[in-house]
């Protein structure tokens, strides 16, 4: 269940002409691996999330370039059928809660339609599952929370809510475009750890993106280092952060604050998670 | 809750109250003697101090208003200077007539409205939506009787399929017992359904010069609106969910509705206001032609009538409405009901397609 991106370029058509924001771009995030995407503003983070899972709309577009997702041809399946992998083999979670989550339906609503959408049906036994995640991203009281609305909550509290509509349906890879720039520094961390113990230590893939090189050093295995449009440097953390190949992505680590400490992420085991189990029959 | 409808309802009767000194004061204040207009111009001065004894123009303005705004609440709206009918009976009879075109009409226009303009925004950019703008803009320059004439012109006298623009009935047809004086409602309340079909026939091309009219503007509403929340990043997440196309639509949907029943309200309005010309062309027995009528002839009671009435079902219309979208609205219904304010803005996204002008 591995991401293999190669070649990727996607471009923007402005009223200048067609601008390539990236310039054919190649990694791959294997079984069980948390990968970091860093890189400067407006260096392309978003875009490869977008481009990968198809959620670019126009006037963006991907000119050239496979993905592939567990063996299948991302970009040459039909919408249908790749509308069918997001959500359920594929779990996003979004940087602003508050602009990701529906601001007029319930909660419980939105993850029945999430739920119907995969041909689960909305019963009593998937509203559970639903509040059993909300339960193991940290949110408390979730039976109240549930019945209510977005706004009714804390930036770290609607956050956690995406999480677990990100994972709802057991994702094998979750991808994260900047999951907690959105929130207050006391909670980043929390909801980090929240996202790591449901994700790589629940035998998941993930993808983050993210501005923080401390973030990666603590959760990635490996780092994706971006820079206007093109991957300058990857490698495994420790390695890119003691012996920077590329001059920009020394200059990064210079320029971070509080300096980094290489360090490899350790990722400690723990009990598999109850809720990670969905009946696999529909 | 009630305290906040109850607020809502004092704001109505205050805007009333103003829509009443308005109606007043634009009709009072606004030169040219009615005396005149009713006597000729080679009328005796003795003359004129009789009609303004008999009109009550000869009294101080506060009295007038005072007395205005009595009769008004009683629901007198005063006699026609000319015809000497009661404003407020040719209102009640005129008023049905027009909303059975009207009504339709619009409720066509939001249909062909949604449907165009969710299709030139699901193909923005491509020809779908160039052809979509384009039609726009054509059908906003083209004024409204001349798409009725266009209309009559394709219908009437080439493919002989839509009945002469000779008003609501037909020579052949029995007009219902009265009951109310409205032909409309007396048509139902008979059960008379072949005089009723028959109108209706008669309304079809006012529905659709109606409905094509507003259709452009209404589409251009909801293209805007739907442009704007397609990429946002609520629908990227509904859409990264797996969520199927026609829950995104209505998602998308949910957040457009407020700016979109708005807009239908001062669409109504206009249309409403607007509806003289339609009226001319088709001969129709509404309020609209009613209206210019008193305005050409300067006829003081029926045009403060006129004013005074649209304004109010407008102003009734926005204040229902605007309770309505807050009540809807879990972020609104909880500031307006416990008066906290929440985390989230409320603004809705502000779609500035312009009002037609007729
Ligand atoms: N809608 C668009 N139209 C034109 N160009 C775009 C559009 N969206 C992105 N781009 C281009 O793509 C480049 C990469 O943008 P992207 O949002 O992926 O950057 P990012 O690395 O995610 O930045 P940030 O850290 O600010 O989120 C930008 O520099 C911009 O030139
Ligand atoms: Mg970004």
């Amino acid at each position: 269940m591995s991401l293999k991106v190669n070649d990727l370029v996607t471009e923007f058509a402005t009223r200048r002409g067609v601008v390539e924001a990236l310039h054919g771009i190649s990694f791959e995030v294997g079984e069980n691996e948390v990968v970091g995407i860093v890189g400067e503003s407006g260096s392309g983070k978003s875009t490869v999330v977008r481009s990968v899972i198809r959620l670019l709309v126009p006037p963006g577009r991907v000119a050239s370039g496979t993905v592939e997702f567990a063996g299948r041809p991302l970009l040459e399946l039909r919408e249908s059928e790749l509308r069918a992998i997001r959500g359920k083999d594929i779990g996003f979670i979004a940087q602003n809660p508050f602009s990701a989550l529906n601001p007029v339906l319930r909660l419980e609503k939105q993850f029945a339609n999430i739920a119907k959408a995969h041909g689960v049906k909305a019963d009593d036994g998937a509203r559970r599952r639903a509040v059993d995640l909300l339960a193991a991203t940290g949110v408390s009281d979730p039976e109240r929370v549930i019945r209510g609305y977005a706004h009714e909550l804390s930036g770290g509290m609607a956050q956690r809510v995406v999480i677990a509509m990100a994972l709802y349906l057991n994702p094998r890879l979750v991808i994260a475009d900047e999951p907690t720039t959105a929130l207050d520094l006391t909670v980043q961390r929390q909801v980090l750890d929240t996202l790591r113990r449901l994700t790589v230590e629940s035998g998941r893939s993930m993808l983050i993106v993210t501005h923080d090189l401390g973030v990666v050093n603590a959760y990635c295995q490996r780092v994706l280092v971006m820079y206007k449009g093109s991957i300058v440097e990857q490698g495994r953390v420790a390695e890119v952060f003691t012996a920077p190949q590329h001059p920009y992505t020394a200059s990064l680590l210079s320029s971070a604050s509080p300096p980094i400490e290489p360090a490899e992420a350790e990722v400690v085991p723990s009990q598999p998670l109850e809720v990670a189990t969905w009946p696999s029959s529909k | 809750m009630i305290r906040y409808i109850a607020s809502r309802l004092a704001i109505a009767v205050g805007l009333l109250l103003g829509l009443m000194t308005l109606s007043f004061g634009l009709v009072s204040l606004l030169p040219g003697d009615p005396a005149v207009a009713l006597l000729g111009e080679y009328a005796t001065p003795a003359d004129i101090a009789r009609i303004h004894g008999e009109l009550g123009l000869d009294k101080p303005l506060w009295e007038r208003y005072v007395e205005y705004i009595g009769r008004t609440i009683s629901g007198d709206l005063g006699h026609s200077f000319f015809t000497g009918s009661s404003v407020s009976q040719e209102l009640w009879t005129r008023l049905p007539n027009t909303l059975v075109y009207l009504v339709p009409g619009l409720i066509l226009a939001l249909l062909l409205g949604l449907a165009m303009g969710t299709f030139a925004a699901y193909r923005s950019g491509r020809l779908p939506d160039k052809t979509f703008t384009a039609g726009v803009s054509v059908l906003m320059a083209m004024p409204e009787f001349v798409l009725a004439l266009l209309l009559l012109f394709v219908f009437y006298q080439q493919l002989h399929i839509a009945p002469a623009p000779l008003g609501m009935l037909s020579s052949s047809d029995i007009p219902p017992p009265k009951v109310t004086g409205s032909v409309v409602l007396d048509a139902v309340i008979a059960g008379k359904w072949k005089v009723f079909g028959s109108i209706f026939s008669r309304a079809v091309l006012p529905i659709v010069t109606m409905g094509l009219f507003f259709a452009a503007p209404f589409g251009k509403t909801v293209r805007t609106g739907l442009l704007q929340i397609l990429h946002s990043p609520q629908i990227e997440f509904a859409r990264a969910c797996g969520l199927r196309p026609f829950q995104v639509y209505r998602y998308a949907l949910s957040d457009v509705r407020a700016a979109l029943m708005t807009y239908m309200v001062l669409l109504f309005a206009a249309a409403l206001s607007g509806a003289a010309i339609v009226e001319s062309v088709f001969s129709w027995p509404g309020i609209g032609g009613w209206s210019l009528d008193g305005v050409l002839k300067g006829d003081m009671p029926v045009i403060q009538g006129f004013v005074f009435v649209m304004g109010a079902t407008s102003l009734l219309g926005y204040v229902v409405l605007d309770t309505l979208i807050t009540l809807l609205d879990p972020r609104a219904r909880a500031v307006a009901i416990r008066g906290r304010s929440s985390r989230s803005s409320l603004d809705t996204p502000s779609l500035d397609t312009p009002i037609p002008h007729q």
